[in-house]
């Protein structure tokens, strides 16, 4: 397989949410802020192809002990392009594999459209409180 | 709904975080006078002084303490105008605060406080277009 292929319609991808953006106890578990891009989120925010890797191993280059506080959200492709996102295959050498990028998410772009984003995250967040994968359902 | 049609004026906001007197350790390890119902939610922005930068471990901004003073500050002008404590208070990534409120009726509400007396409010209620402000109003 390779990581460079176009994303399909039919595929997956993983997004990474860290444990201070969920709350079981609320109707929407999943905080916006966890699609939030952060300076660092050049050219869109990150997310793995699910064909590519297990939930899990897309935290396989956090600190052991931060990577302990993340839950792992599956986003089917079609729903993020219904939501005017666009996913870019963007293999990182070392990282994990099948590494994409949202560029409607980068810091820059985000700004530029805080608005019309801002309303889309919250989508995200909708998406992704109904697609917890890991940790697997019965496990803390 | 929770907020926020209440005018909130940069003099009461400098106001309120300068009657605090730098209220981030304020209130550590006692109660918050004054804070009410929004006690849980003050004391988290004050735990969020121990956030460094890449808390997250993918590269997070720290809030600083002026913009986490402005937040303590907003949510006891917040509480004293009779807004309701939020359900869900958050770091964000990029060094904001977030209060958000989710209503039975399905109305969804967030006060972003993205830097030092500057917020931005969005309100999304079932099957009408996203509201967006910004605070202080005045």
């Amino acid at each position: 397989m390779d990581e460079r292929e176009p994303v399909e319609d039919s595929e997956f991808v993983y997004r990474r949410i860290h444990e201070t953006f969920f709350d079981s106890s609320l109707p929407i578990p999943v905080r916006r802020a966890a699609f939030k891009p952060n300076q660092h989120d050049t050219v869109g925010i990150s997310v793995f192809r699910s064909r590519f890797l297990r939930a899990v191993d897309t935290l396989a280059n956090i600190d052991p002990v931060k990577a302990g506080k993340y839950l792992v959200a599956q986003l089917s492709v079609s729903e993020l392009r219904r939501l005017g996102l666009t996913i870019v295959p963007d293999p990182v050498p070392g990282g994990p594999p099948g590494h994409a990028v949202l560029p409607e998410l980068s810091w820059d772009n985000y700004h530029a459209r805080q608005e019309h984003w801002k309303v889309i995250l919250a989508e995200l967040a909708k998406l992704a409180s109904a697609g917890i994968v890991y940790p697997p359902k019965g496990e803390p | 709904m929770p907020v926020l049609d209440y005018p909130i004026s940069k003099r009461e906001w400098l106001q309120e975080v300068s009657a605090r007197n730098g209220a981030p350790a304020a209130g550590e390890g006692g109660a918050l006078p004054g804070a009410g119902a929004w006690e849980p939610a003050v004391q988290k922005i004050i735990g969020f002084q121990q956030l460094g930068d890449d808390w997250d471990g993918l590269g997070a901004k720290a809030p600083s303490r002026e913009l986490l003073e402005s937040a303590i500050g907003l949510a006891y002008m917040l509480r004293e105008k009779g807004v309701g404590s939020p359900h869900a208070v958050v770091a964000g990534v990029d060094g904001s605060v977030l209060f958000e409120w989710q209503d039975a009726d399905g109305t969804y509400t967030d006060i972003e406080i993205v830097r030092p007396f500057f917020a931005e409010v969005m309100m999304i209620e079932p099957g009408k277009p996203a509201k967006h402000w910004t605070l202080p109003t005045t």
